[in-house]
């Protein structure tokens, strides 16, 4: 039954669950920290160093990242109604990165501006692009008044191949310079993280997460259906408005300072029901605390496997996503059919 | 009283709905019977302000039913549609709860509310289960529960709220029909005002205080069970070969099917 021990205290198990996780992606790496000494801080000048500038912005970054994506993936499922949504499979990820990509080529101003300038004018065009993708998935997939898994997926399809490319295109026209900025972004990468950044990013995803998780009881009765949410008090129409520009707004931003990272936004929310249940309200923190967790191990794996150079964390998470997916649809086919 | 004048409904050139006029009032168990498209459910969805008709009014209250609010309207009557299909793995009280969602109650009277409805339609002890594993009858019940915690949350009293209910036991058996329909009975005996689409004519002229019949989006008959004794209404809406007699016990109008 679902009220199994652990079901009972979700929070106290993630919690500790990242810490360790945290503690191993600061400790571990080309150079090693000895955790005992982190935990007691009695660390010396290169060890602090190491951690300040490298280590702890890239750990943060990845937190965040990671808690907005399988927010933003547990936000479009209960809107969509559908264990399947995901802002990567959909194509609101590549949506988003076109335009950044348009930004980076086409734009001759861009490399002059101040880093945090830069930052917050990518994360602008990467919104653009999410809204815009968020609103053509939803036009694409209703059918009936109803979204049908099938058109869902048909529109992601189309999405991603229409995104991927505009990409292409944008790496033909662009000079050497630009291609170089371009490929190093869209390989979905969390090295360059420097504070200034993490000091953006947290200030657009915080309050998001905090908004998500204010209205899981609304998420809830998206559930039962819109005209039933409707029914009992809900303005559907505003809310779906509001939670699409969240969506937009997290996947944009994580877009714009990591390229594309997929699949957390599927794969946590998915474990999170199966192990402490479905309601949103549970949902929500929780897809948030294991998603920065699974995030930053995928992240110190990445880091780890092939030292001293390192792979795409975008490489690590579909790698365990792909095979997920698959076993998640055919899963799906399964019960309808 | 919930009071709808007039109405017509417009749906791309045809008249689903043809100035319909009936009023729903508190005490009171209306049923409303039609053939398959006669626009039962498209008058359950104007009266509970999910539709706006093209012309004509409904008023709740004395007070226009558009210019409620969606909050208020949620404090003030509840509605049960035809088939939920939940997404995701909810447990039984859970789907249940979301019937409070307009409400601010303390944990402990929430869960004494829905265990206590949960009895009232026969699925007690099922709170933990999970909904989607559930029979399609089960489903049923568990929606009626929740859409009852939203009208029974209000302590003050449950006097001049509305349920609207689209066929709600279309997927009970025989017992759970009954335990179903003298429950309506009682609700709208302690003054709720109760708006029930049925299928089964028998049924109705046995629990109905009032039933309206509609035919192709027009109201064909409103009255007691007892005026139907002398008429061939029912058959002539329904176009079926029917006898009609006396039930043995209460003498109200019953139909049989001439084979």
């Amino acid at each position: 039954m679902k009220h199994t021990f652990y079901a009972r205290i979700p929070y106290p198990i993630l919690t500790v669950f990242l810490l360790i996780i945290a503690l191993f992606a600061l400790t571990q790496g080309a150079y090693s920290i000895s955790w005992q000494k982190v935990l007691l801080s009695s660390i010396n000048d290169i060890d602090r160093q190491i951690l300040m500038t490298v280590r702890l912005p890239r750990l943060l970054m990845a937190i965040l990242v990671g808690a907005a994506l399988a927010v933003s993936g547990a936000l479009m499922q209960a809107l969509f109604r559908n264990p399947l949504a995901d802002p990567g499979l959909l194509g609101v990820s590549s949506g988003a990165s076109v335009f950044v990509g348009i930004l980076i080529v086409l734009n001759p101003i861009a490399g002059n501006l101040p880093l945090w300038a830069q930052s917050y004018m990518q994360s602008a065009a990467a919104f653009f692009g999410a809204v815009l993708t968020c609103w053509l998935i939803f036009q694409l997939s209703k059918h009936k008044g109803q979204v049908s898994v099938l058109h869902l997926l048909l529109a992601g399809i189309a999405i991603n191949a229409l995104s991927g490319s505009a990409t292409g295109l944008l790496t033909y026209v662009s000079n050497d310079e630009q291609l170089r900025a371009l490929t190093f972004w869209a390989m979905g990468n969390l090295g360059g993280a420097r504070w200034e950044q993490v000091a953006v990013v947290a200030s657009i995803l915080l309050p998001l997460l905090c908004y998500a998780w204010r209205q899981s009881k609304n998420l809830n009765l998206l559930l039962l259906g819109e005209e039933e949410a409707r029914y009992l008090g809900l303005d559907v129409e505003k809310f779906k408005v509001k939670l699409i520009a969240v969506v937009a707004l997290c996947v944009g931003v994580t877009v714009a300072f990591t390229g594309l990272i997929g699949f957390i936004g599927l794969m946590v929310p998915h474990l999170v029901r199966m192990l402490f249940g479905a309601d949103n309200r549970i949902v929500i923190p929780c897809s948030a605390l294991l998603g920065a967790s699974l995030l930053t191990g995928a992240d110190t794996f990445a880091r780890l496997l092939v030292i001293p150079a390192e792979l795409p964390v975008g490489l690590v998470t579909s790698l365990l996503g792909g095979p997920f997916f698959l076993w998640l649809l055919l899963k799906n086919i399964r019960e309808t059919s | 009283m919930l009071n709808v004048c007039e109405v017509t409904l417009i749906r791309s050139g045809k008249h689903l709905l043809d100035k319909v006029s009936l009023n729903i009032k508190p005490g009171e168990l209306t049923i409303i019977l039609g053939p398959n498209g006669a626009g039962k459910s498209t008058l359950l969805k104007c009266c509970s302000g999910a539709l706006q008709p093209n012309s004509g009014h409904i008023e709740l209250d004395q007070k226009p039913l558009a210019d409620w609010s969606l909050a208020d309207l949620a404090k003030k009557r509840a509605v049960l549609t035809q088939q939920i299909h939940m997404p995701f793995a909810l447990t039984v009280s859970e789907v249940v709860s979301l019937g409070l969602a307009p409400w601010k109650l303390r944990e402990a009277e929430a869960m004494k509310l829905i265990s206590d409805t949960l009895d009232d339609v026969g699925m007690g002890n099922t709170q933990e289960r999970h909904y989607a594993s559930l029979s399609g009858g089960e489903q049923q019940r568990i929606q009626l529960a929740r859409v009852l915690v939203q009208l029974f949350a209000d302590k003050a009293s449950k006097e001049g709220k509305y349920l609207l209910l689209d066929e709600p036991i279309s997927a009970l058996d025989l017992h759970q029909q009954q335990r179903v329909l003298r429950l309506l009975k009682k609700l709208a005996e302690q003054g709720l005002g109760v708006f029930c689409i049925l299928h089964d004519i028998n049924l109705a002229s046995l629990y109905g205080d009032n039933l309206v019949l509609l035919e192709q989006g027009k109201v064909v008959f409103n009255g007691k069970p007892e005026a139907l004794e002398q008429s061939e209404r029912i058959e002539t809406t329904y176009r079926a070969d029917l006898i009609r007699l006396p039930h043995p016990e209460l003498g109200l109008p019953q139909w049989q099917f001439r084979q």
